[in-house]
């Protein structure tokens, strides 16, 4: 007795259903998936968040390897854009507001719903599953105040008297003001 | 007993999986309490938070940090431990020969809870992948792979190779398979973090991974200690071995692939959502497979619904499976997924997997091996009995103020509703929810210190006080 043996058959059939269930899911769609080609505003996207997940280069999520940009005064910065994703990533926004306007009635409150294409590039894209807040895919459209942003972050009930959100005062200044940035920029 | 244990590996048998209930339960205890601060967030916005209040741990204990912190102590810390604690005490037992080794085993439990603490740190420093249900970094995703799930693997599959019995009970079938699944599932999940996946591709397998420690862990492994404590405890024979089968196999056709059910709003190819769709709702199958199994086995031993603390535990867990996967099955098709997702409907359903299906199911097992283990009786009767009125009434409520709360987001959604107004209107919902929480948190460390005692001062099995009574009051 012992041995797998005299599951031979057992062992063969376990392996090419659940081979088959990954070939045809993750395979198939895979390659689907993977050949949507990039929309303009994926590359608009490309541009500024560069890399937002974890990095060795970046452990504590402070934005040290984003992308940079010049200044009026020539020199250069992390893009404040890719910075307020990573901090949208790090302090898990995304697990109360979602980026994704189903492809249902909310056409008509937060905005059409984006293309496949969109996403191209961008990872993670934190779309988010559990909607305890406003959807803020096209948030910059809806509320394009850079100073609403800030004060919004920082005291939420002195805006929005009902609002559940905690208070992030305390994020550092510049990293209010790159997440209120990336707000703006969702247009 | 004592002398044939000696010469082995120099470590007495059951100790891994001792350590492997005792770590599990704390890890239960300290994710459900976490769950619960959490709640504490959505119901009072101000308490304990801002920068006044807690001061330099205003940022780690920030909602966005300590909710996935919940979510991976309890799926990674309570149920996968218990999982694994019952693969090391049930895989011996049915293979009527000892656990392959029991210093991999220790050494599994002990990287295991390291693992984790490593994993809570690094989620309340920020450091956070930003994938659902795979928020952990590469580091610590590679760690999970090799000392956590390959471990357990290596020391299972060992165990069974060795067996002493003709023939494998449909347990170690399970056990097995999910074994294969969890890995891969596990591995597939954190591709993106470990290769350049992005876009729609990166989301899919995120949620392919989310689903299937669902589906090809958690639904199959609770399943598979059920068909172990069931018969076991009440002393009847397994209802039907081939209906076990079925169950078995169907799991693996059916539920491995029904990943994209969970993005229905996003742009995926509607091929895609379609074969997930239906896949989805043919897990009734195996789940009622699976259902009907256990209640035909426990024939003509109701009684003990009442009167032995296990099986009420896994009898209620495997009864919750009935409405679960009617809910779960059709709440994914299109016709009411559009209705109900992204609200707390959904969190409800989470729960009731996790907790009301699966943690039911593993509490009894737990009873079960420690009281076996030890050969002991658990300590307090009456403490056992409070735990499970405390757990069961905790999640009633807990599952009915968040589906209400869901209904009423889910309209809002409808009509259009100001979004703060359904905020708003949810409120006294999400209070509730904390009660029924704190209902749960506090029947689970009633459960720890219970434990605690029968390890420590429970009435020792002897010759004169048999077994036979141990489970009976």
């Amino acid at each position: 007795m012992g041995g797998y043996k005299e599951y031979k058959i057992g062992v063969i059939m376990f392996l090419a259903v659940f081979g088959m269930a990954v070939f045809m899911t993750i395979g198939i769609g895979g390659v689907y998936l993977g050949s949507v080609p990039a929309t303009q505003l994926a590359l608009e996207k490309q541009v500024h968040y560069g890399s937002s997940a974890w990095s060795i280069r970046d452990p504590l999520m402070k934005g040290w390897n984003q992308p940079k940009i010049q200044k009026a005064d020539g020199t250069m910065v992390s893009d404040p854009v890719g910075v307020g994703k990573k901090i949208f990533i790090r302090e898990g926004c995304w697990h109360c507001h979602t980026l994704l306007p189903e492809q249902t009635s909310d056409w008509e409150y937060f905005g059409a719903p984006p293309l496949a294409g969109d996403f191209v590039g961008e990872s993670p894209t934190v779309i988010g599953s559990d909607r305890k807040a406003p959807d803020l895919m096209h948030v910059g459209s809806r509320m394009p105040s850079m100073a609403w942003h800030l004060q919004h972050h920082k005291d939420p009930r002195s805006v929005q008297a009902k609002s559940i959100m905690q208070s992030f005062d305390f994020l550092e200044t510049s990293e209010l003001k790159a997440l209120a940035t990336y707000m703006v920029s969702l247009k | 007993m004592s002398t044939a244990t000696a010469a082995y590996d120099g470590i007495r048998p059951g100790t891994a999986a001792k350590h492997a209930f005792f770590s599990a339960v704390v890890w239960l205890c300290i994710g459900a309490s976490f769950g619960f601060f959490t709640s504490l967030r959505i119901a009072w916005p101000d308490l304990l938070n801002g920068k006044e209040v807690m001061g330099p741990l205003a940022s780690a204990f920030a909602f966005g940090r300590v909710r996935p912190m919940h979510i991976t102590l309890v799926i990674f810390g309570w149920i996968s431990m218990a999982f694994v604690a019952a693969m090391y005490y049930m895989t011996p037992a049915l293979c009527n020969c000892r656990l392959w080794s029991e210093k991999l085993g220790l050494w599994n439990i002990w990287l295991w809870n390291v693992g984790l603490v490593v994993a809570a740190i690094s989620l309340l420093v920020g450091a956070n992948s930003g994938r659902e249900y795979q928020e952990l970094i590469w580091p610590v995703d590679i760690y999970v792979l090799v000392f956590i799930l390959g471990f357990a693997a290596v020391n299972t599959f060992n165990t069974v190779l060795q067996r002493r019995t003709q023939g494998m009970y449909i347990t170690i079938w399970f056990f097995l398979g999910a074994l294969v699944m969890i890995w891969m599932t596990y591995f597939i999940g954190a591709i993106p973090d470990l290769f350049p996946v992005t876009g729609l591709n990166e989301a899919y397998m995120v949620w392919w991974h989310a689903h299937n420690v669902l589906g090809l862990w958690i639904t199959p492994v609770s399943a598979a200690i059920a068909y172990y404590v069931i018969p076991k405890v009440t002393g009847n024979v397994l209802y039907s071995h081939k209906v076990g089968h079925l169950h078995f196999w169907t799991i693996v056709a059916f539920y491995s692939t029904p990943g994209a059910h969970h993005l229905m709003g996003a742009p995926l190819p509607e091929w895609m959502k379609s074969f997930a769709s239906v896949s989805g709702v043919m897990i009734l199958i195996p789940a009622l497979a699976f259902i009907t199994n256990m209640v035909l086995t426990v024939q003509g031993k109701w009684q003990m619904f009442s009167d032995n603390v296990s099986i009420q535990f896994a009898l209620t867990g495997t009864l919750m499976a009935v409405p679960l996967n009617f809910q779960g099955a059709f709440q994914q098709t299109r016709a009411i997924n559009w209705y109900i997702h992204g609200t707390h409907w959904i969190v409800a359903h989470a729960h009731f997997a996790l907790l009301g299906f699966s943690t039911f199911i593993e509490i009894g097992a737990t009873y079960y091996a420690i009281a076996k283990l030890f050969q002991r009786k658990i300590y307090s009767q009456s403490l056992a009995t409070t735990h499970y009125w405390l757990t069961t009434v905790g999640f009633i409520g807990f599952w009915t103020t968040l589906t209400l709360a869901g209904l009423i987001q889910a309209s809002g959604k409808v009509y259009n509703t100001t979004f703060i107004d359904v905020v708003y209107a949810t409120h006294p919902y999400m209070v509730g929810r904390s009660l029924f929480g704190l209902t749960i948190v506090l029947g689970q460390w009633i459960f720890l210190y219970n434990l605690y005692k029968t390890a420590t001062a429970g009435e020792p099995v002897t010759e004169k006080n048999p077994p036979a009574t141990v489970y009976y009051t």
